[in-house]
């Protein structure tokens, strides 16, 4: 039946989290624009980037990135970024020992999330460029994101090293045929693509 | 003239202040010739009508102008130059190109210098001011293309040293507007000023020997001319007038901060330190020029950052003031750096970048109700893309049709970094420092207007491309929406194009005041303390400082609103020398002779 519809969307929102300067925004451009900064403006409130995935022949993903602002004073905000997430990329830099322990903040955050069986979070190390300076080794947070249950990937936003696999991996994750049979349904009376919402409506911000 | 002795009467009789001659002030002026050498068309018009002229309009006119590039470059820009610093002019375009302060000429350059007439009738800045009869019989003089050209319109920097190229905006774009446009617009504003000024019996504020800096009395026509934008090289004294820096300032406190900030240590000085390259990157003062060699503005900005977190351990450092501070030291010393910032923070924008950015929620609560009032479509489109039906109904507890008070939606996490960062980042240069005139002049009712006028834009882009797609209203996906409003913003390079839209009078928010800010703030404040209330009874975790911050919020504005505007000074604090010309190109000098 595929054959007869044509490209197939689906469309999830993700979300950045990770201490300051770890490289949030530079995996985003890496991933959305293909390029790189050495020194990029620090993000204020959250930037909304999308992109979109073939994932095969006639499916694709589209994301909807809200990349967030670093600084643990913007968590108070971090409910409207929260709702109705369906993957998170938790982000820390692996020449920062103290930015994995952030990281697993934010990961205990998330889990207190009551939607949070829904949604797919990614632990990721950047700057895997500097690796003459790494702090975090590859074994730890390997094994943190699999107590944890988490994907688990090393990057280099800087030369671009791993960056769409995340992505990658994370589309295999998701919901797709689930949503776009949602879509097909809806479809009947109307022609809508939406953003699918968690089943439960109550999860959101505290 | 009745009109002098009616401006007399606010002149300051004890005063160090001197009115000027014209002839003294005539150095400042610029020639307006430079108009009578490209697309007259659209100079010659009224102001009004030339203020909403965009430069995607102006197709035709920049195809002549690029035909004639070289030319008219020059002819345009002969009037601006440094006539005399020759030397120095090389040595600033052999470096970077840099050219913040021949937007107008140096004021040194008198032989070159002649004031000049108005050209054309109708040439009306102030809709209704009458024009000083004596000028209109001078005559242009001719544009000299032999003078060698300011850098600023070959360089890829704009006058402040940031790119001129941005991911919305090309730097051709920017040429063609700033040098068919705004630049003339400048110059035309600033002899405005200076009849002003000369009108109220004060010195400008770049007046050799000047001992205080004085501003003519608040008024309308005050208003509209802050309105029209503050020429660059007076923003320094301007914004701190106008904020009344003076009222805050303790005298040796910033110095006395910044010595001891060497024993400061704390999470927050991490990430300051993770945030000071971070600042304008793309701005030539805030970029290394030399591998290993921190430039200047970067160590002023670390030193204002460090100094405010001592000072302000209820902020300490949030990341954004960063970008206030670093676009703060573009016009003005450290030291008035460091209390413009605590008048933006504490007056202005309270509560803002607290601990828990209570003030955040409180303000997007605040613009909640404005677009509700003011601009209902987008209201009723975020309230759709924001909430289901199902779950506003059942919030059920408050039940009092409040729900986005206390559930901000997720959209305005795009508009919080206007409130931020006061537009910094989110609007281009030009025009978040023109938001910034009428903020210190206006207080913080105009980020709300700002904000408002904002949507008002972007709801015509959006019923432009509903009605191209001819879909349902509620149709327009939630992710168009939220480009809209993060991107739309960064692409006015021109400000007239949102300041028209303040000046039109049928937007019936033009009329807030800040007094009904004042109590809107109270009103969500309220609401969420309620709901922060409710939620610590109901948990263990969360709300109290919620709670805390509310209440400061109400407390802070009793203390700043309803002063009356003062002329409160003390001697000695006022600068007599235009700092952001001085720093700069002093700055500028000393790095060229390395």
């Amino acid at each position: 039946m595929s054959a007869t519809q044509g490209p197939r969307l689906a469309q999830f929102k993700l979300v950045l989290l990770g201490e300051s300067a770890v490289g949030k925004s530079s995996i985003v451009h890496r991933f959305v624009k293909d390029s790189f900064d050495d020194f990029r403006e620090s993000t204020i409130g959250a930037a909304f980037l999308t992109q979109t995935l073939k994932i095969n022949d006639n499916t694709s993903v589209k994301f909807e990135i809200w990349d967030t602002a670093g600084q643990e004073r913007y968590k108070s905000l971090a409910p409207m970024y929260y709702r109705n997430a369906n993957a998170a990329v938790v982000v820390y830099d692996i020449t920062q020992s103290a930015s994995l322990e952030r990281a697993k903040v934010w990961i205990k955050e998330l889990q207190r999330q009551p939607n949070y069986q829904d949604v797919t979070i990614a632990l990721v190390g950047n700057k895997l460029d500097l690796e003459e300076e790494r702090q975090v080794s590859e074994e730890d947070a390997k094994l943190l994101a699999e107590q944890e249950g988490l994907l688990f990937f090393e990057v280099s936003a800087k030369s671009g090293d791993g960056v769409l696999n995340i992505f990658q991996e994370i589309a295999k994750k998701l919901p797709v045929e689930e949503q776009l049979n949602k879509i097909h349904q809806k479809s009947a009376s109307k022609v809508n693509l939406q953003r699918p919402s968690t089943n439960n409506q109550t999860t959101c911000c505290a | 003239m009745g009109h002098h002795s009616l401006q007399a009467k606010h002149s300051f009789s004890n005063s160090s202040t001197v009115s000027l001659p014209a002839e003294r002030l005539s150095h400042l002026v610029v020639p307006s010739t430079l108009t009578a050498n490209y697309n007259k068309s659209a100079v010659s018009k009224g102001e009004e009508e030339e203020e909403s002229f965009h430069f995607q309009q102006n197709e035709q006119s920049n195809q002549i102008y690029s035909d004639n590039a070289t030319a008219t470059v020059a002819a345009v820009t002969g009037h601006l130059t440094i006539p005399k610093s020759t030397s120095r002019q090389k040595s600033l375009s052999s470096s970077f190109n840099l050219s913040v302060i021949d937007l107008y000429g140096s004021p040194n350059s008198q032989e070159q210098d002649q004031e000049q007439g108005e050209e054309g009738e109708g040439l009306s800045d102030d809709y209704e001011e009458e024009e000083p009869q004596q000028q209109q019989d001078r005559k242009p003089s001719i544009a000299q293309p032999q003078q060698s050209e300011p850098q600023i319109n070959k360089s890829e920097y704009d006058r402040y040293g940031f790119r001129k190229q941005t991911r919305s905006v090309t730097q051709r774009q920017y040429d063609t507007w700033f040098q068919n446009k705004y630049q003339p617009h400048a110059i035309r504003r600033k002899r405005k000023w200076i009849q002003l000024f000369s009108k109220a019996g004060l010195a400008t504020p770049d007046t050799e020997g000047l001992k205080q800096v004085r501003f003519p009395v608040k008024s309308e026509k005050l208003k509209r001319f802050v309105r029209k934008g503050i020429p660059a090289e007076w923003r320094g004294e301007a914004w701190w007038w106008f904020a009344k820096g003076n009222d805050v300032l303790q005298e040796g406190l910033y110095d006395e901060l910044v010595v001891r900030s060497g024993n400061f240590k704390g999470k927050d000085l991490e990430v300051i330190e993770r945030d000071l390259n971070r600042t304008f990157p793309d701005n030539l003062h805030f970029k290394s020029q030399e591998q290993g060699v921190e430039p200047e503005m970067i160590q002023s900005l670390r030193r204002v950052l460090v100094a405010f977190a001592l000072y302000q351990p209820s902020i300490g450092y949030c990341q954004s003031l960063n970008f206030i501070v670093g676009l703060l030291l573009l016009f003005m010393s450290e030291e008035r750096a460091f209390w413009m910032l605590v008048i933006i923070t504490g007056r202005l924008l309270p509560g803002l970048h607290e601990m828990n950015l209570e003030g955040v929620n409180v303000s997007q609560g605040v613009l909640m109700l404005g677009l509700k009032e003011y601009v209902p479509s987008m209201f009723k489109k975020i309230m759709n893309i924001s909430f289901d039906q199902e779950s506003l109904k059942d919030d059920g507890e408050n039940g009092d049709g409040y729900e986005y008070l206390r559930r901000i939606p997720p959209v305005m996490l795009t508009t919080s970094s206007w409130f931020m960062s006061v537009f910094i980042g989110s609007l281009p240069v030009e025009t978040t420092l023109r938001v910034w005139d009428c903020l210190f002049y206006e207080d913080s009712v105009f980020m709300l207007k700002i904000s408002l006028s904002l949507f008002k834009l972007i709801e015509t882009q959006i019923t432009a491309s509903a009605s191209s797609a001819a879909s349902e209203e509620s149709d327009i996906d939630e992710m168009e929406i939220f480009s809209l409003i993060q991107n739309y913003p960064k692409t006015l390079i021109d400000p007239s194009t949102l300041f028209d839209v303040i000046f039109t009078s049928r937007n019936q928010f033009n009329g807030l005041s800040q007094d009904d800010l004042v109590r809107c703030r109270q009103f969500v404040a309220e609401k969420r303390q309620t709901a922060s209330k409710k939620n610590k009874n109901k948990s263990k975790s969360g709300g109290t400082d919620d709670l805390k911050v509310s209440r400061r919020l109400l407390a802070n504005e009793d203390l700043w609103s309803d002063e009356l505007y003062g002329f409160r000074s003390k001697s000695g604090a006022g600068s007599s020398i235009v700092r952001w010309n001085k720093d700069l190109s002093e700055r500028v000098k000393r790095r060229m002779k390395r």
